[in-house]
């Protein structure tokens, strides 16, 4: 640093040596990222936090200055958005856990040998998340009407309120969800499976365990990495889920907020009726603590309780 | 190494705080400074030095649908001198759109659509918008319904938003086959005289639950939407001072809704809902609150309702549900020629053509006596003169001051009556819990 210092103090500074020329270059092609990444990755974080300590609303008074107070209110004096965090923990638990032990095991059928036509189910299995998702939020809207639905007709619980109900609307956004990454951790857990080696399935088969037995004792611990990584991603997607919601119940989750999640109260705080993006602002530094917290936590108790 | 990390972090922070100084600023100055920052630009000076050889652009964003569409291109071939960039966006996306242009100060249309909630809210900015007063509006405001007007003013009237396009006037549409198995009379006159009042309104609805077991209406939230948009002090006053509590009719209306909601002569179906839509095909319900615009949403989502529906002056009065007003954002800069549009487009000639066309009814009272209009019936009410009674109906309508907070607090009322109608949640409760909420969301 203090070379490159003095030299450029000099009155005649010249262009510098081949390889100056070559570093300088290099950093030109890289700049464009570091621009772009500063400008609407890095500037818009931090001009967020910025935002949030203001009573910032799009219409009307100038914004003011207001200091913690957004995070204050949210934290202590706003039992809508306790209720989204509650309903989008409710929502996760009965859409994650399930998700990955189906698609676990569907990987698993799908790569035994006895499987015939294997590409053609896992393109099948795949589709739904190549679908698209609002057409899915439809297409299942349609399907858990409280009084055309094809699902209540089938399970003959006529007149049953999938939307109103609150533990019926998250079960109901639940399966939406489920349907559509189930055939993605299919697909990522069956890479994980290649990566096992036979040889130990083999070993267990002459020591006379069964399918279920190898499925437990070798192919859980053996895909541990790749299941903390189903994991935490399920986790980042759960907390932030949106677009299921909105288009099952509407903006606000439903006039009881029955479907409120973190991230639609966000949405609707800055941009349905209330315009209020200070607020609104606070709201995603909450959900980006609980978010971080959560992740960390499932990663400490998956690792604890998967253990080869 | 750490403290390379530190510091770089510290560096960013102080960037990003500087970037928002500045840019805070600009957006102080954007409102009041705009149009003076950038005449010297040069920009407008040619369009009105010589307006007749310089072209001027305007952009014109409008919702499908309106019928102002063919007017554009007429107005185009008789002034060479104006193109217009027209747009046409989903209703939600574009008042989304305009909203987070006008928040950012940039892609905002010379001429854009409002419809009468969203220029509620925007009505409490109303730097973002210029005066029609000033372009000289005044000349044709006798042209428009009082109330439509007035709905386009501030609050001391000194200032003009935007100028009507159609208006939502409202009538009540019953199934005239559950009115005579409930041996009610079925002629439209008969009907009025019938429910003039919302007492009556629930009496009848007994009737028609106990003799075919449909229920009244809809829902307890329609109901209540009405009998509120026809009072003359909603949720604010002119001074935009919350009123929820001490305004008497609204808690009336309140307590009116879920009363009927207990009564059990609500069908509990919320609007827009497939079951709204199948209600309204099949007779679900007895009577549906429409406004004029209804009545096309209703024969091409219900064909198989054509011909059971009739339609009747509603309870009390009328009330107006929807309409809307083209507007000049302040950061037009060229408000003189999208005035001269936009006074053109929706002056009482091109209002009538537009009715003709497209039937979205005409906010100009002067051709409300054209047979056009007063002879106009419709099969799939029966033959009814729909016309008539639209029209009627239009000049019942009381001006109303809603204020921009006016969506949030209904919001929180409207949740708390469905609370009632599908969770059977406590009437009261549910009243003191949406008052408590809107304390929250006003701060």
């Amino acid at each position: 640093m203090e070379a490159h210092t003095k030299q450029s103090k000099k009155p005649k500074f010249k262009y510098g040596s081949q390889a100056k020329k070559d570093a300088l270059s290099g950093y030109l092609y890289v700049a464009p990222f570091f621009i772009l990444f500063l400008s609407f990755g890095i500037f818009p974080i931090f001009y967020n936090l910025y935002i949030s300590l203001f009573s910032w609303k799009l219409f009307g008074a100038e914004p003011e200055f207001i200091g913690l107070q957004n995070y204050i209110w949210l934290l202590t004096d706003d039992p809508t958005f306790i209720k989204s965090v509650v309903n989008t923990f409710s929502i996760w638990i009965i859409s994650t856990i399930p998700q990955l032990f189906i698609a676990l095991v569907l990987a698993y059928v799908l790569n035994q040998a006895f499987v015939k036509m294997k590409d053609l189910f896992r393109m099948a299995i795949f589709m739904p998340f190549i679908t698209s998702i609002l057409a899915v939020t439809i297409i299942f809207n349609s399907l858990f009407s409280r009084d055309f639905g094809l699902i209540n007709f089938i399970l003959g619980t006529e007149g049953l309120d999938w939307k109103n109900n609150r533990f019926l609307a998250h079960f109901a956004i639940a399966t939406m969800v489920n349907w559509r990454w189930i055939g993605y951790n299919t697909i990522i857990y069956m890479a994980g499976l290649q990566t096992i080696g036979k040889d130990l399935y083999e070993a267990a088969t002459i020591d006379g365990a069964n399918k279920v037995q190898q499925f437990f004792y070798i192919t859980i611990p053996q895909l541990r990495p790749i299941i903390l990584f189903t994991i935490i991603m399920s986790s980042i997607g759960g907390m932030s889920l949106f677009i299921e919601p909105l288009v099952f119940l509407d903006i606000r989750g439903g006039s009881a907020n029955q479907g409120l999640t973190m991230f639609l109260y966000l949405y609707e705080t800055a941009f349905g009726t209330k315009y209020n993006v200070g607020y609104s602002a606070a709201i995603s530094w909450v959900m980006f603590v609980i978010i971080v917290m959560f992740a960390l936590l499932n990663w400490f108790i998956t690792t604890k309780v998967i253990k080869d | 190494m750490k403290k390379f990390g530190l510091i770089l972090m510290s560096l960013m922070l102080l960037f990003s705080f500087a970037l928002a100084a500045c840019s805070t600023d600009e957006d102080g100055e954007s409102t009041s400074d705009k149009p003076a920052d950038e005449k010297p630009a040069g920009d407008e000076t040619p369009a009105t030095e010589t307006p007749s050889d310089e072209v001027v652009e305007l952009t014109f964003q409008n919702i499908p649908n309106t019928g102002l569409d063919v007017l554009v291109k007429q107005y185009e071939s008789e002034n060479p001198n104006v193109t217009i960039n027209y747009q046409e966006v989903e209703f939600n996306d574009h008042h989304n759109g305009l909203v987070t242009a006008l928040a950012a100060g940039s892609g905002i249309p010379d001429i854009a659509f409002v419809e009468i909630g969203f220029l509620e809210t925007f009505k409490g900015d109303q730097g973002n918008f210029t005066n029609l007063y000033d372009l000289g509006a005044k000349d044709v405001t006798g042209d428009y319904l009082d109330w439509k007007i007035k709905q386009s003013e501030n609050a001391d009237g000194s200032f003009l938003f935007g100028l009507p396009t159609d208006i939502g006037p409202m009538a009540m549409a019953y199934r005239t086959d559950i009115f005579e198995a409930a041996g009610l009379p079925t002629e439209p006159d008969e009907v009025s005289a019938l429910i003039t009042n919302w007492d009556e309104f629930v009496e009848v609805g007994k009737t028609v639950v106990e003799k075919t077991g449909k229920p009244m209406t809809d829902s307890g939230g329609t109901i209540y939407d009405t009998m509120v948009g026809q009072l003359t002090e909603v949720y604010f006053d002119e001074n935009n001072e919350l009123l929820l509590e001490s305004n008497v009719g609204v808690k009336e209306a309140y307590d009116r809704a879920t009363a009927m909601v207990a009564a059990g002569i609500t069908a509990k179906v919320g609007q827009w809902s497939p079951e709204w839509n199948a209600g309204i095909n099949d007779g679900g319900f007895a009577t549906l609150m429409a406004p004029a615009w209804m009545m096309n949403f209703m024969k091409s989502t219900a064909p198989d309702g054509s011909g059971n529906w009739n339609i009747a002056q509603m309870p009390v009065a009328s009330g107006n549900w929807g309409g809307s007003f083209l507007t000049i954002p302040a950061a037009s800069e060229h408000p003189e020629e999208a005035y001269a549009f936009i006074e053109w487009l929706l002056s009482v000639d091109h209002q009538y053509e537009i009715f003709k066309a497209t039937g979205n009814f005409p906010s100009t009272p002067s051709i409300y006596d054209k047979p056009e209009i007063q002879d106009w019936t419709d099969e799939y009410f029966q033959g009814a003169s729909v016309g008539k009674i639209y029209a009627e109906a239009a000049l019942k309508v009381v001006p109303v001051y809603f204020g921009p907070d006016h969506q949030t607090v209904n919001t929180a009322i409207k949740d708390a009556i469905n609370n009632v109608e599908n969770n059977d949640a406590d009437p009261q409760a549910e009243w003191d819990a949406a008052i408590e909420r809107v304390s929250r969301e006003l701060r």
